[in-house]
């Protein structure tokens, strides 16, 4: 008897303790603003990530077609961090060999349209190119233009959605809409490690707002203060195709010259 | 020319393992094409060929210094006047991000539209290749290039006149039939005036070119003035007591510029040069058209429009234009096959695995209507090493006029039913 009353009472307890919480979560959901949050976290997220300076690395990509049938890409990478404006990249292509010394140099600004440069060895001409077709395949992989380049602040309106747990890491999970009415997205729904402060899982939605890809980040590795992924796999489900992007030889903070990030330096070819 | 051709190919094979050598890289391609023409029932002219083609590159980094090989050769196994070989690029450099000096044979690309090059003109051209981009000559020079911030300042010098390649009398593209057809010799006319055969004519012809480029945010602009001996197409002459043929090069100044604009996702890019020919009144040679105009201008205007599908895939709109302008119509046809032409094209990027990507043009005379060219082109890679391509082109245009006609014109007509179909297949390394 006292065995069931004490149970009675803990199952009171309990419920009372579950209510309780419930509706102290509802309380203090209902004072949370998720869109203030979402763009807390992500501007917290974006000083946490600043300050590294460059990075260069070598990456290699891996294309899978729904038959599984598979494609190498290879490329070499350097971002310089910007300041007042957006980060700085160049990509010069290793692999296929049919586009080995293409040299691409991105300006991202955080307002407007990027500024792109292709420089094409083979006739030896830099060409200025239009970066509003931010949605376009990168080199025939799951991944768009916009998936790689420099992720902005400015370029997304931010939503907090939920605190998450996942194999024992700290999440947030908020919601962006791309700014730029031309992004291939209409939303993405990111779940960001809070340790990491990058993250760890992306899913994108296409314009009509059905599930289009999924990109896992994995790899993360202490560079400094800062962790970055050096593996990321994209899955297309709409076409079950995949890539995988990793990265070989980080290297976060080294000098480079600012000289190579400018236009009139692209045809001195690395 | 084909031993030549292969020893490079055999030279650069060699070198090509020695990429692990510090500082030194390679790279090259093998292809085999086929081309068909529609046959005209002429024993002397070629309806098909078979060649093989490469391009090898090397280069050396060792810094300061920099030095860069580049050939490019074809055998054709019909025509031997098509087989060719050139040093596109044979320098040595020196010096740093900002000042660099380079000396040899190089190859300099100021165009920026597809199909019109008012700009572009320090090389001179292989013009039996494709006639809306002539593959280049190497052009021994000297050059000082100056590089600050998002611009640049590059002053060429060039010793000598490197004469373009034509394309032979058994040559199906060629559009120099409706002057005759025959062999031209080259001469030149030097800055005195006076006119010498290309056999007899010293080498030594100084030519220099300054050109200024800047990126402002989003537009990019370009300047440049240029004294050379005039690359171009050659102007008829007969030697006044052997009446042989002779395509005449005269000296000639050309200030002009290019523009690129990038708004939203329209590119706008405009190409202009104006042009000023020394003439010569030798009496040497007999020039039974009279003398080319000696000033005018020329504009090139182009729109690039692109834009994203869902399935990443991408397709590119593209106009262009060009207009020869301060000279009267029929002297512009004298001077340019395009003086007045419009190009429309369309091409579609399937960003996927195999690269694949279509484009069709028509490229059309839109101030006699005498004149279009269609063409469309198809390619994606096999495997990562191998592209192949397939080419079809189409050529409407007037009847030829006859030889030694007055009122000389260039124009299409001496490709008129010279439709053509090419397949290709490259292994880039």
């Amino acid at each position: 008897m006292l065995l069931a009353i004490s149970y009675h009472r803990l199952a009171c307890g309990i419920g009372a303790l579950l209510i309780g919480l419930a509706f102290s979560q509802t309380s203090l959901a209902a004072n949370v603003d998720p869109v203030a949050k979402g763009l807390k976290i992500a501007q917290e997220n974006d000083i946490a990530n600043t300050g590294f300076t460059t990075d260069q690395s070598t990456m290699e990509m891996t294309l899978v077609n729904a038959h599984g049938d598979v494609v190498f890409r290879k490329m070499k990478s350097w971002v310089l961090e910007g300041a007042a404006q957006g980060d700085r990249s160049l990509v010069q292509f290793v692999a296929p060999a049919d586009v080995k010394g293409t040299r691409m140099l991105t300006h991202s600004k955080k307002v407007g349209s990027d500024q792109q440069w292709l420089y094409l060895p083979a006739i030896k001409r830099v060409k200025r190119i239009s970066s509003r077709n931010r949605s376009g395949s990168f080199m025939g992989s799951e991944f768009a233009y916009e998936d790689l380049g420099s992720q902005e602040l400015e370029k997304y309106h931010y939503q907090w959605l939920a605190d998450e747990i996942a194999e024992g890491r700290a999440l947030w999970k908020l919601q962006r809409i791309p700014v730029d009415k031309k992004s291939g997205y209409s939303k993405q729904e990111i779940w960001i490690d809070k340790a990491y402060r990058g993250a760890i899982r992306v899913d994108y939605y296409d314009q009509k707002g059905d599930l289009l890809k999924t990109a896992s980040f994995d790899a993360y590795k202490q560079y400094g203060k800062y962790w970055r992924p050096n593996k990321i796999h994209m899955r297309n489900h709409q076409t079950r195709k995949q890539s995988v992007l990793v990265w070989k030889d980080r290297v976060l903070g080294k000098a480079l010259e600012v000289e190579m990030f400018e236009s009139s330096s692209l045809e001195d070819e690395e | 020319m084909r031993a030549c051709f292969v020893l490079s190919l055999l030279f650069t094979l060699f070198l090509a393992p020695s990429t692990a050598l510090t500082g030194v890289t390679s790279q090259g391609e093998l292809g085999v094409s086929g081309r068909a023409f529609l046959p005209d029932h002429n024993d002397d002219s070629e309806d098909w060929g078979l060649t093989v083609n490469s391009r090898l590159r090397a280069d050396l980094k060792y810094k300061p210094c920099r030095a860069r090989v580049r050939i490019f050769g074809r055998v054709d196994s019909q025509d031997s006047e098509r087989s060719f070989l050139t040093l596109e690029e044979a320098w040595f450099q020196i010096g740093n991000r900002t000042m660099t000096l380079r000396a040899g044979f190089d190859m300099v690309n100021w165009t920026v539209t597809e199909a019109f090059h008012p700009a572009d003109i320090v090389n001179s051209r292989n013009l039996d290749s494709d006639l809306q981009n002539h593959e280049k000559l190497g052009e021994p020079s000297i050059r000082l290039r100056w590089r600050y911030g998002e611009g640049a300042w590059v002053g060429y010098f060039m010793p000598t006149f490197i004469k373009p390649n034509f394309p032979s009398p058994s040559s199906r593209l060629n559009f120099f039939s409706q002057i005759g057809g025959a062999t031209y010799q080259i001469a030149r006319v030097h800055e005195k005036g006076t006119i010498h055969s290309d056999d007899d004519a010293y080498p030594w012809i100084p030519q220099g070119a300054i050109r200024w480029n800047h990126a402002f945010e989003d537009l990019d602009l370009s300047f440049h003035v240029v004294h050379h001996l005039d690359r171009s197409l050659g102007w008829p002459a007969l030697h006044a007591n052997t009446r042989d043929p002779h395509l005449l090069f005269h000296p000639q100044t050309q200030i002009g510029g290019t523009l690129q604009w990038a708004f939203e996702g329209l590119l706008t890019k405009v190409e202009w040069a104006a042009k000023r020919t020394w003439l010569s009144e030798d009496k040497k040679y007999y020039l039974p058209f009279g003398h080319p105009a000696k000033a005018y201008g020329l504009l090139a205007l182009g729109f690039e429009y692109s834009l994203s599908h869902g399935n990443g895939s991408e397709s590119t709109l593209l106009m262009e234009g060009q207009s020869v302008v301060g000279i009267s119509r029929s002297q512009a046809r004298e001077l340019e096959i395009f003086q007045g032409d419009v190009l429309l094209a369309y091409r579609h990027a399937f960003n996927d695995a195999s690269s694949r990507e279509i484009r069709l043009s028509m490229l059309g005379d839109v101030e006699y209507f005498n004149g279009l060219i269609l063409g469309a082109h198809y390619q994606e890679r096999l495997w990562d090493d191998f592209v192949i391509s397939v080419d079809l082109q189409l050529f409407y245009a007037e009847k030829s006029p006859e030889h030694n006609e007055p009122d000389f014109k260039r124009s299409l007509s001496g490709l008129r039913d010279s439709d053509y179909i090419q397949v290709a297949m490259t292994r880039y390394f």
